[in-house]
C-alpha cells in the first residue's frame, strides 16, 4: 500500500517534470522561449542583455557539463550549466525564424 | 527643473571645458572612438575611492571622459556606479554603439536618454556589421531616439568629423513613456530627471541619498524598455541572409572542448615559446646581458666612482651589489621591462580578439570545481601579467566568496610576468622534465587551495552570464598603445618599489643585519630547502617584489635540482607589497594578513617537499 503510494507519487512527479523545460534540457540546435527566470539580478541582466522572459533563443553549442551558448539574433551567450537548470523554457509549436 | 540644473552646472563651472562622457557597452570601440577623439596624451587615474580606472583627455574646447564598459548604469557593480556617477556630472553624453549588437546596446541608449541628459549616438562598427550582413538605418534610428546619430568606423577614423560636429548639438531625446507619470511627480522631490530614474530603477545608492526605500520598480521599466529597444531595432535593422562565415566556425571551434582544448594549450604554448624564449632569451640577452651589464653598468661605476670611493656607502647604495643605478636599473629597464611588454602585447591582442570570453566558457566547468565560474580566467590570465592589477579586477566576479578564492590563488600560486619571465628563462634550460615538474607542482596546489576554500567557504558562488563577442583580428595600432599604456604603468609603479628594496638590502647589507639574517635563515634556506644560504637575500627582496627575488636567485651559481626548488618556492612566495596592499583594500586587513601569512608557510612546505624528493 505504502509502496505503491510513493510508486504513484513518483510517476506523478515526473509527469510533471517532462511538462516542464529548463534551458539546460535542449540540445545543440533547438529553439526555445524563455519562460522563467528565477534570480532577481540574473533576471535583470538577461533583461539588458535581451534575452528576458519571452525572449526566442536558440541554442547554439551544449558544452559537456559546462555552459549552453545561446543565441538571439545576433549576440551570443555562454550561460553556465548550473545557471541553465534554473531557466524555464518553453518549446514553441511551430519555431518561426527570429525577425 | 532642467533650466535650473543647467543654470547651477553653469554657475559652479564657469572656466571649465565642457565634461563629454563616452558610455557604451563593453566591446562596442568605446576606447577605441576615445583614441581616435584624442590621440595620444591622456590622464589615466581611478575614480575617487574606487581602483576603477577613468580616462580623460582633452579634445578642443571638450574634456572628453571615458568610462568603464557596462551593460546599464546603476549600482549591481562599481563600474556602473562609477559610469552613473561620471554620467550625472556630464555636461553632453557620447553613447558608443555596437553596429551589430544593437539589440543589446540600444538599451543603455535608451537608459541615457531616460536620465534626461543632451546625448549624441555614435553607432559604431559598421563595416563589421555589414560583413554581418546587417544593414542600420541610421536616419531612422534618429528619429526614434530623438537624437543625433552618427554611424562611425573608430579603428580606421570613419566618422569622427561628422560626430564632432553633432557635438555641438546633442538633444534629449525622446524619453519613455513607460516612466509616467512617477517620474514628474517624482522630479519636483529628487530635483533631476537622472536622480528620479535611477530612484525608480531600484538603484540603492539613490535611493539612501534621499532618505527613501527603493519603490521596486526597475523590473516593469527594465521590461518596458526592453520592449521599446526590439520595436527600434525591429524597424531600423534590416537582416541580408547570413552565411556561415569563417570567424562564425572558428568561434564555435574554439567553445567545443575537443577542438577548444588543443587550440587553448596552442596558444599557451605560443605564449610560453614567444615570452620564455624569445624574449627572456633574446631579447633579455641583448637588452640586460649586452646593454645593461655590458656597456652601461661599468660607465655609471666609472662615473659615480670619481665622486664617491669605492667602499663608502654612498658608493655602495649607489652602484654596489644592490646598487640604486646598477642592480635596479639593470633589472627594471634590463630584464623586467622586455618581459613585460612581451606579455602586455599578448594579452592585447588575446584581449582584442576575442577569443578572452570563449576560454571563459571553455573552462567554466573546470573551474566551478573551484568555486569560481568562467569569468574568472580573467583575473587569474591577467595574474600572469600583474597579479596586482589581477587582483583588482577579482571585482568582477559574482560574490564575496568568489573574490576570495580569486585573491587566494592569485597571492600564492599565479606568478607575474615579470616574475614568470625570470623563472621560464631559468628552468627552460633544464630540461622538460624539471618544466613538467615545476608546472605539476603549482598547478597541484592551485587545484588544492582552489578546492579546499571552496569547501570551506560559507555561502554559494555565482553562475556564468557573459556574452561572446564577434572574433576579429585586432588592430596594430590599438594593440600597441594598450601594451605602451600598460607597459608605463608597470615602470612607474614597479621602478620606486625596486628603488626602495634596494635601498632597504643595501642598508642591511651595510649594518651587517642581512649577514645575521642569512645565518638565522639557515635552517630554512640550507637545512629545509636545501639551497646556499645567500638564497635569504632573494627571499628578502622577494617580500618587496616576486620578481626582484626570482631575478636575485638568477645571479646564484644553483644545481638544476636547487633551481627547480628555488623557483617553486619563489613562485609560490608572498605576492609583491603592491599587491598586498591592494589585497587589503580588496579584502580587508585580516584576510590580507592571512593570505601573506599563508603564502609564506605553502612556499617553504612545499618547496621543502619538493626539495626533499629532488635533491
Amino acid at each position: 500500500m505504502y509502496m505503491s503510494d510513493l510508486k504513484r507519487g513518483e510517476a506523478a512527479v515526473t509527469a510533471v517534470t517532462k511538462l516542464l523545460h529548463f534551458l539546460s534540457d535542449l540540445k545543440r540546435g533547438e529553439a526555445a522561449v524563455v519562460r522563467k527566470i528565477v534570480d532577481e539580478l540574473v533576471r535583470a541582466q538577461a533583461i539588458r542583455f535581451g534575452i528576458a522572459e519571452g525572449a526566442l533563443v536558440s541554442v547554439e553549442e551544449v558544452l559537456p557539463l559546462g555552459p549552453v551558448i545561446v543565441r538571439r539574433g545576433t549576440m551570443r551567450y555562454a550561460i553556465g550549466r548550473n545557471l541553465a537548470r534554473q531557466i524555464e523554457v518553453e518549446r514553441p509549436a511551430k519555431v518561426k525564424k527570429h525577425a | 527643473m532642467r533650466k535650473n540644473e543647467k543654470q547651477s552646472l553653469a554657475h559652479t563651472s564657469t572656466k571649465r571645458p565642457k565634461r563629454v562622457v563616452l558610455v557604451g557597452n563593453p566591446n562596442c570601440g568605446k576606447s577605441a572612438l576615445f583614441n581616435a577623439l584624442t590621440g595620444l596624451y591622456v590622464n589615466v587615474s581611478n575614480f575617487p575611492g574606487t581602483t576603477v580606472e577613468v580616462t580623460q583627455a582633452r579634445m578642443g574646447d571638450y574634456l572628453l571622459i571615458d568610462t568603464p564598459g557596462v551593460y546599464g548604469i546603476s549600482a549591481f557593480n562599481d563600474e556602473e556606479k562609477v559610469t552613473r556617477d561620471v554620467c550625472l556630472t556630464a555636461d553632453t553624453i557620447i553613447n558608443v554603439v555596437n553596429a551589430t549588437y544593437l539589440e543589446r546596446d540600444l538599451f543603455l541608449t535608451l537608459q541615457c536618454i531616460d536620465l534626461g541628459l543632451p546625448l549624441v549616438v555614435a553607432v559604431n562598427m559598421l563595416d563589421e556589421a555589414k560583413a554581418h550582413g546587417l544593414i542600420v538605418d541610421l536616419a531612422l534610428l534618429s528619429k526614434q531616439l530623438g537624437v543625433p546619430v552618427v554611424g562611425t568606423v573608430a579603428v580606421e577614423h570613419k566618422g569622427l568629423k561628422e560626430l564632432k560636429l553633432a557635438l555641438k548639438r546633442p538633444e534629449t531625446g525622446n524619453f519613455g513613456q513607460y516612466l509616467e507619470p512617477d517620474i514628474t511627480r517624482l522630479m519636483e522631490r529628487l530635483k533631476t530627471r537622472g536622480e528620479a530614474l535611477l530612484y525608480l530603477e531600484d538603484d540603492k545608492d539613490v535611493a539612501e541619498r534621499h532618505g527613501l526605500r527603493s519603490p521596486g520598480s526597475r523590473e516593469r521599466i527594465y521590461l518596458a524598455r526592453r520592449e521599446r529597444v526590439n520595436e527600434i531595432v525591429r524597424a531600423v535593422v534590416k537582416e541580408n541572409t547570413v552565411g556561415s562565415s569563417f570567424s562564425k566556425t572558428l568561434g564555435l571551434l574554439m567553445l567545443r572542448p575537443i577542438t577548444g582544448i588543443p587550440m587553448l594549450a596552442a596558444t599557451l604554448y605560443a605564449m610560453f615559446h614567444i615570452i620564455g624564449v624569445f624574449v627572456a632569451g633574446t631579447v633579455v640577452g641583448v637588452t640586460e646581458e649586452t646593454i645593461m651589464l655590458g656597456m652601461y653598468e661599468p660607465a655609471v661605476r666609472g662615473f659615480v666612482a670619481r665622486f664617491f670611493s669605492e667602499g663608502t656607502a654612498l658608493h655602495a647604495l649607489l652602484v654596489g651589489e644592490f646598487g640604486l643605478l646598477t642592480m635596479t636599473m639593470t633589472y627594471v629597464l634590463g630584464l623586467l621591462l622586455p618581459l613585460v611588454v612581451g606579455f602586455y602585447l599578448l594579452l592585447a591582442i588575446l584581449e582584442d580578439s576575442g577569443y578572452l570570453p570563449r576560454i571563459a566558457a571553455l573552462l567554466d566547468r573546470a573551474l566551478t570545481s573551484v568555486g569560481l565560474n568562467g569569468r574568472a580566467v580573467i583575473p587569474l590570465i591577467l595574474g600572469f601579467g600583474c597579479v596586482t592589477m589581477a587582483a583588482i579586477t577579482t571585482r568582477l566576479l559574482g560574490t564575496s566568496r568568489e573574490r576570495l578564492i580569486a585573491v587566494a590563488l592569485l597571492a600564492i600560486t599565479i606568478p607575474c610576468s615579470a616574475q614568470l619571465g625570470v623563472i621560464v628563462g631559468l628552468i627552460a634550460p633544464l630540461g622538460g622534465q624539471y618544466v613538467a615538474i615545476y608546472m605539476a607542482t603549482i598547478f597541484a596546489v592551485f587545484v588544492v587551495i582552489g578546492f579546499f576554500l571552496n569547501k570551506l567557504l560559507p555561502g554559494k558562488s555565482s553562475d556564468l552570464l557573459i556574452d561572446l563577442p564577434p572574433l576579429r583580428l585586432p588592430r596594430l595600432h590599438n594593440i600597441m598603445k594598450k601594451t605602451l599604456n600598460k607597459s608605463y604603468l608597470f615602470l612607474l609603479e614597479a621602478a620606486p618599489m625596486f628603488a626602495l628594496g634596494a635601498l632597504l638590502i643595501t642598508g642591511m647589507q651595510l649594518t651587517g643585519v642581512l649577514t645575521s639574517l642569512e645565518n638565522l635563515l639557515a635552517p630554512l634556506t640550507a637545512g629545509w630547502l636545501e639551497l646556499p644560504k645567500e638564497a635569504a637575500a632573494a627571499f628578502i627582496m622577494g617580500i618587496i617584489r616576486r620578481d626582484f627575488g626570482a631575478a636575485g636567485l638568477a645571479d646564484m651559481s644553483l644545481t638544476a635540482a636547487q633551481t627547480l626548488v628555488a623557483m617553486v618556492t619563489i613562485t609560490l612566495f608572498v605576492p609583491c607589497i603592491a599587491a598586498v596592499l591592494v589585497m587589503f583594500k580588496e579584502r580587508n586587513i585580516k584576510e590580507g594578513l592571512i593570505l601573506w601569512a599563508s603564502s609564506f608557510t605553502v612556499a617553504f612546505l612545499v618547496g621543502g617537499l619538493v626539495a626533499k624528493l629532488v635533491i
